[in-house]
């Protein structure tokens, strides 16, 4: 019987242990993970400015003199697809014009001139909304359609690299103009 | 003289030989029935940060002193609002198995157990969740989980000591690893309690229970 009450003291003591141990578990950052996307430029096409927004007015994710290696991007909670613009500015006297250079096309230009070329690109995703744990609540993992969309004054490929997007922790898709 | 000795030897024989035909009762082993309760659901809300409570009672019997099959049933109910969403779930358990003591008693008072066992379990509950409210820069979503119904079947390898700690008084632990053998399929989330079970998004979890139980004799038999 004494045997008996002393299993019972240790293996509470193994309960109280693995209680207080279980439960610790930290919540996810993202309960909301952001599309992390990189700009690759090659160097034949000039420019003075980059934007990439959305179609809303305060939907500004980039304003940059290069392309950006990482540009985070929330997707449409209530639909599914994401349209972004990249807009390239350049002005003339700035901005070398090679001969190569893909603006040469646009050859009825005038010195001091402002020219901007809008490119879209298009995504389109699923979303799926799990339960973390009820201390943490629900967290959204978005699916990304490896067939994107886009025209292309300049932007010349897009490419998925990951289609699971649960954190901004690794590059998504990646751009190239 | 000679008669004497031998009368004396006689008697000393005699009494030595009586002594050894009077054997020590033991006292009858009864054959039981346990009802019992599982006091770690009252501690749910203790180890939880969210809204838990269950309740569970059992009842095991002996065969002979090696078997004891075991029955439980029990209830859970969560339900946990917050500013981001509203969940609740409640549902019914039961297990039905059986409990090997490994111990080797040295005495018929001896009801003290040290067992391995196995149970199957089978889960029926209902989980929904509302206003589940996400916000980002293209504005704001809410989606709900309406009520569903879903049943879990699952198997258990149990092992655990039960203590006679007053007369037909028991408390005891039981240690359990749960492997899930069929869910239904279409459940919009993944449960995140079980009951009976736990874990919902594992399809092997462990899981302790801290019982107080009373014997109940029924049949008095002797040796």
């Amino acid at each position: 019987m004494h045997k008996a009450k002393l299993l019972l003291i240790f293996i509470f003591s193994i309960y109280i242990i693995y209680s207080c141990s279980s439960d610790e578990e930290k919540c996810p950052d993202e309960a909301l993970p952001l599309l992390n996307i990189n700009v690759i430029h090659a160097d034949t096409i000039p420019f003075d400015s980059l934007y990439i927004y959305g179609e809303l007015l305060n939907n500004d994710f980039y304003t940059g003199t290069s392309a950006p290696d990482c540009v985070l991007i929330p997707l449409n909670l209530t639909s599914d697809t994401l349209l972004l613009n990249f807009e390239m500015v350049y002005i003339t006297d700035s901005v070398l014009i090679l001969e190569d250079s893909v603006l040469l096309p646009f050859t009825q230009i005038s010195p001091n001139t402002t020219y901007r070329i809008i490119d879209n690109v298009v995504f389109k995703y699923s979303r799926n909304i799990k339960l973390n744990n009820l201390e943490c609540g629900f967290i959204n993992e978005f699916d990304i359609d490896t067939n994107s969309y886009f025209t292309n004054q300049f932007v010349d490929s897009v490419k998925i690299l990951d289609t699971l997007i649960n954190s901004v922790d690794k590059t998504h898709a990646t751009i190239y103009f | 003289m000679l008669r004497y000795i031998f009368s004396t030897l006689l008697l000393v024989i005699a009494f030595s030989a009586f002594s050894q035909n009077k054997k020590e009762e033991l006292p009858q082993r009864e054959i039981f029935i346990r009802p019992g309760i599982d006091l770690s659901r009252f501690a749910l809300p203790i180890f939880h940060d969210i809204g838990i409570t269950g309740f569970e009672f059992s009842m095991d019997g002996e065969i002979n002193y090696n078997l004891f099959p075991t029955f439980e049933i029990g209830l859970n109910s969560i339900k946990e609002n917050t500013e981001d969403f509203d969940y609740e779930a409640n549902g019914n358990y039961w297990r039905i198995g059986i409990n090997y003591n490994m111990l080797k008693y040295q005495h018929r008072l001896d009801r003290n157990m040290f067992f391995i066992g196995a149970r199957y379990g089978m889960s029926n509950f209902t989980q929904q969740a509302t206003n589940i409210t996400f916000e980002n820069d293209w504005g704001q979503s809410v989606t709900d989980f309406p009520e569903t119904d879903i049943q879990l079947q699952w198997v258990e390898g149990v092992i655990g000591i039960k203590g006679e700690i007053f007369k037909n008084f028991f408390m005891g632990y039981t240690i359990r690893v749960k492997g899930k053998i069929k869910m239904d399929d279409d459940l919009g989330i993944t449960p995140y309690f079980i009951p009976g079970y736990g874990d919902g998004s594992k399809d092997l979890t462990t899981g302790m229970s801290f019982s107080a139980s009373y014997a109940l004799p029924i049949i008095r038999i002797k040796n």
